[in-house]
């Protein structure tokens, strides 16, 4: 019999992220190419990295010193953040420690988990985004 | 000391970020007290996320991760990076094989890190490199989280 932590723990890969409003419409949030790690540590550290496929190097060679247009692309492609994560009923709660948004930094990040064979999927609270209400859905394989 | 993968397997918590440039001057390209975890996954994946400390970033006005202006996004991403992909012991070093990072240009990179520990820290050295405007050899102090 594997635990619930034992179910988690390891390297998930992204197999797709919609986005399903409150009407009924289901859009992938990034395009083709997209790419995804989600790390859930044994010793109660997560880490999660979301990137649309086909963005575009900076010019320079420092990840601090992108240009505002560099860096408007490369966050509109890319989320990451990190913290410590556990398992309360149906969810799996990631306390945010640091995150590249910095809005998300001390915040809860509660995600509903389900198993579909060897699939994970998470799915968000609702949420707000461009004046729609609906939630988001990500599906994860084992890396 | 001789490193196994149970060395570095778990989380570390970044302790001293200091450049070094060809002439000996140092820099702290974080300031004082910089940000960061790095876990060295036990089924070979690792993570790194390095910044400044978050207190003093800026809020984006927005609630939507991906949807920042571009003031927003480079107030961001100039105080906060991160990557991840596989890593592996090579001799004295830990090799990182990036295949995600917030800055494009990294992924596909191998990443060096040349470990030494001191006391309950390790330490990780990088080649030279350019870091919020700093250019040098950095080394990165960490404990375990």
């Amino acid at each position: 019999m594997t635990t619930p932590s034992e179910q988690l723990v390891g390297t998930w890969r992204l197999e797709s992220w919609y986005r399903i409003e409150d009407d009924g419409t289901r859009q992938p949030r990034f395009g083709p190419g997209a790419s995804g790690l989600l790390i859930y540590a044994a010793d109660g550290f997560m880490s999660a990295s979301l990137m649309d496929g086909g963005r575009t190097p900076f010019a320079g060679p420092d990840p601090y010193g992108g240009t505002a247009e560099e860096c408007r692309a490369a966050m509109s492609t890319g989320h990451s953040y990190c913290g410590r994560w556990r398992i309360e009923g149906e969810a799996i709660i990631h306390d945010v420690e640091l995150s590249v948004f910095p809005n998300w930094v001390g915040s809860e990040q509660i995600r509903y988990v389900r198993f579909e064979g060897d699939r994970m999927i998470l799915k968000t609270p609702p949420t707000r985004r461009r004046g729609s209400t609906g939630y988001a859905e990500l599906t994860w394989r084992r890396a | 000391m001789a490193a196994t993968p149970e060395t570095f397997i778990g989380t570390w918590r970044l302790v001293a970020w200091v450049i070094t440039d060809g002439e000996g001057k140092t820099t702290e390209p974080m300031g004082p007290a910089p940000w960061g975890l790095l876990t060295y996954a036990a089924d070979g994946y690792m993570f790194a996320m390095l910044g400044a400390e978050p207190s003093t970033r800026t809020r984006f006005s927005g609630s939507d991760p991906l949807g920042g202006s571009a003031e927003e996004a480079q107030r961001a991403m100039s105080t906060c990076h991160a990557y991840c992909g596989r890593w592996i012991i090579d001799g004295d070093s830990l090799v990182h094989t990036v295949e995600m990072a917030l800055f494009p240009n990294m992924v596909g990179t191998q990443q060096v890190r040349h470990f030494r520990f001191e006391g309950d820290r390790v330490v990780l050295k990088t080649p030279p490199m350019t870091r919020k405007g700093a250019s040098g050899i950095a080394e990165l102090t960490w404990r375990r989280a």
